[in-house]
């Protein structure tokens, strides 16, 4: 605390008492004097350091009176007030951690901490916790993202030790944002028709993941005003969120964009993101319908896929069940050198490939007239 | 340079505002704009003394990204371009980031670049995209080197380097190295450059290893 006296006269010397009541009505004093030496005398006080008795183990509001002492006659000069709380804010987002201190109970007394919302318990409250050898209670708990959002209460009680005014107190819980990470489009064909599959993960400010609600993608057709909706929710298996859309037959190749605008997902408690829409182009291939297989030969394919995965299935199972009680699990990474040389020979019949294949071939035949960069 | 033109992240990475410059990668691509002027000085904002860094974003704006995907690329400009930079910037080094996919914007870089650095995790998909890129990589005569990322915990470096060995043998690539999986990258959200927020973590000290191989490739003259 700070008193600043105007008006005093170099030299002359000034007393004054400060008196601080805290919320249960204790007073607590503490004497300054000092000379002036100018128009302004300026005095410091701590509290409770510096003054006898004194200290911070009710939470509430503390109010101070100033009485100048010296010179004669005794005068009240200035009023204030502080105010000392269990909690090291009074507003947090979710997935904050509140810190709680608290003092004036009994050398490992055990407290019973409280977290409310409209008289009702938090999850997983009461809860019980020893205060240290000096009677100090440190209490951090991590706000769930689904804590009712407004005023939320904390409050101790001790075995032993009576508090009047007790420790409570409210504080304010507000949503908090989540952003959108690693969006994917990845466009398959699925019997004859393409589908534009959305993939991506949502992650609070904690760095936790939501698991939760969902978002609407906007998918938007290469003219850039076309946009079609798409409703993105969570998948546990993949522990991402996932949305389809289905390409007409009748839409467009080219480059497409998915989008998740500003505040389009929502995790259901009414924590919301991204804070800036988030995007990802994504290329569509013209269909060839003269590639597309009968239904029969499609339907033949599938019969002839599942029997096989099953088999494979039952591969895998005997494997874990073989090696399930080892220690170490091995994995096995094939690759199919066929099916790699098939997808580079796609990559190589487009029509860009072979125009960067001939520029590169002109640039080698002049190197000294185009240095190579890169 | 963020040559991911569809979904662009590193000015996440490096905390800058994607609406911050006037021009970005796209306005070059499309001949809207110099190379110089899509181009920032990065020292001042990464908190670097030595050398000098310039970052080349991508944009972020839908109408600029399909903007970019229907107006097609071409290697002269885009050679050019490079050139344009390495001279006016001193560049000895110039690294173009891409998706993983074999679209034309990834050809376009695989064309201009002198070598190909190619990040894989240790997955079927990725393996999968990695031999695709190596074949036709070989096509267009471009030497392919390999760093292996994201390796788990519970392999032992002399498996993983094996394992890396035999990767880079069965796809007649150079193998650079390879990165363990850090759960303190992940946890910092990309909200900056990691190794330099933890110098002494022990995986800046492989990305030093990796850096130091990757000069070892030779620079832009």
């Amino acid at each position: 605390m700070i008193l600043n006296v105007s008006g005093t006269t170099s030299g002359a010397i000034y007393g004054f008492s400060w008196n601080v009541t805290d919320p249960s009505g204790a007073l607590s004093s503490y004497f300054s004097a000092g000379a002036a030496n100018g128009p302004v005398l300026t005095l410091n006080a701590v509290y409770p350091r510096d003054f006898s008795g004194a200290s911070v183990k009710y939470n509430g509001t503390y109010r101070v009176n100033i009485f100048q002492t010296y010179p004669a006659p005794t005068v009240l000069v200035a009023t204030g007030k502080f105010y000392a709380g269990l909690t090291d804010s009074l507003a947090y987002k979710r997935t904050a951690t509140v810190f709680i201190l608290a003092q004036g109970y009994a050398s490992n007394e055990n407290i019973t901490i409280r977290m409310s919302h409209a008289g009702v318990l938090a999850s997983g409250f009461p809860k019980y916790q020893l205060a240290d050898t000096t009677g100090t209670l440190s209490y951090s708990w991590q706000i769930p993202v689904s804590t009712p959002l407004g005023s939320n209460n904390v409050s101790l009680s001790g075995q032993a030790t009576v508090k009047k005014p007790p420790d409570s107190q409210i504080f304010t819980v507000q949503p908090t944002s989540v952003s959108i990470t690693q969006l994917s489009a990845n466009v398959t064909l699925i019997q004859g028709t393409q589908v534009a599959d959305f993939t991506f993960s949502s992650t609070y400010p904690d760095g936790t993941q939501a698991n939760t609600g969902a978002a609407t993608v906007r998918v938007i057709e290469p003219n850039g005003i076309t946009n079609h909706l798409v409703s993105a929710i969570y998948n546990a298996t993949s522990r991402a969120f996932h949305g389809t859309y289905r390409l007409a037959s009748s839409s467009p190749s080219g480059g497409w964009a998915a989008v998740i605008d500003s505040a389009a997902f929502d995790d259901g408690y009414g924590n919301v993101g991204p804070t800036t829409s988030v995007v990802r182009g994504f290329i569509v291939e013209p269909t060839a319908s003269s590639q597309t297989p009968p239904t029969s030969t499609v339907t033949y394919l599938l019969l002839v896929a599942v029997i096989l995965m099953a088999a494979a299935l039952a591969v895998v199972v005997s494997w874990i069940l073989f090696f399930g009680r080892k220690k170490v699990q091995r994995n096995v990474l094939k690759v199919d050198f066929q099916s790699i040389e098939r997808e580079a020979a796609r990559v190589e019949h487009r029509d860009f490939f072979a125009k960067i294949h001939d520029q590169l071939k002109q640039q080698q035949t002049k190197p000294e007239e185009e240095p190579k960069n890169g | 340079m963020d040559m991911d033109l569809e979904g662009p992240g590193l000015h996440v990475i490096f905390g800058l505002d994607p609406y911050e410059l006037p021009f970005t990668l796209n306005d070059v691509l499309t001949n809207g704009a110099q190379p110089e002027q899509a181009t920032i000085k990065m020292n001042d904002r990464l908190h670097l003394t030595k050398g000098g860094i310039y970052f080349a974003p991508a944009s972020v704006k839908v109408e600029e990204i399909l903007k970019s995907l229907r107006s097609g690329f071409e290697l002269d400009s885009f050679s050019n371009a490079i050139k344009k930079l390495t001279e006016k910037f001193g560049l000895d080094y110039l690294l173009v980031d891409t998706h993983p996919g074999l679209e034309d914007d990834t050809l376009l870089a695989m064309g201009v670049c002198n070598n190909l650095v190619v990040i894989s995790r240790l997955d079927q998909q990725d393996m999968f995209g990695t031999g695709v890129l190596a074949e036709v990589a070989r096509t267009l005569e471009k030497p392919v080197h390999l760093v292996l990322n994201m390796i788990p915990s519970a392999m032992s470096p002399s498996e993983a380097s094996k394992v890396l060995d035999k990767i880079g043998a069965n796809f007649k690539v150079q193998v650079l190295g390879w990165l363990p999986f850090s759960e303190e990258i992940t946890n910092s959200l990309s909200k900056s450059v990691f190794i330099l927020d933890n110098p002494r973590h022990p995986i800046a000290k492989r990305f030093n290893e990796l850096a130091t191989r990757l000069e070892g490739l030779g620079g832009m003259n």
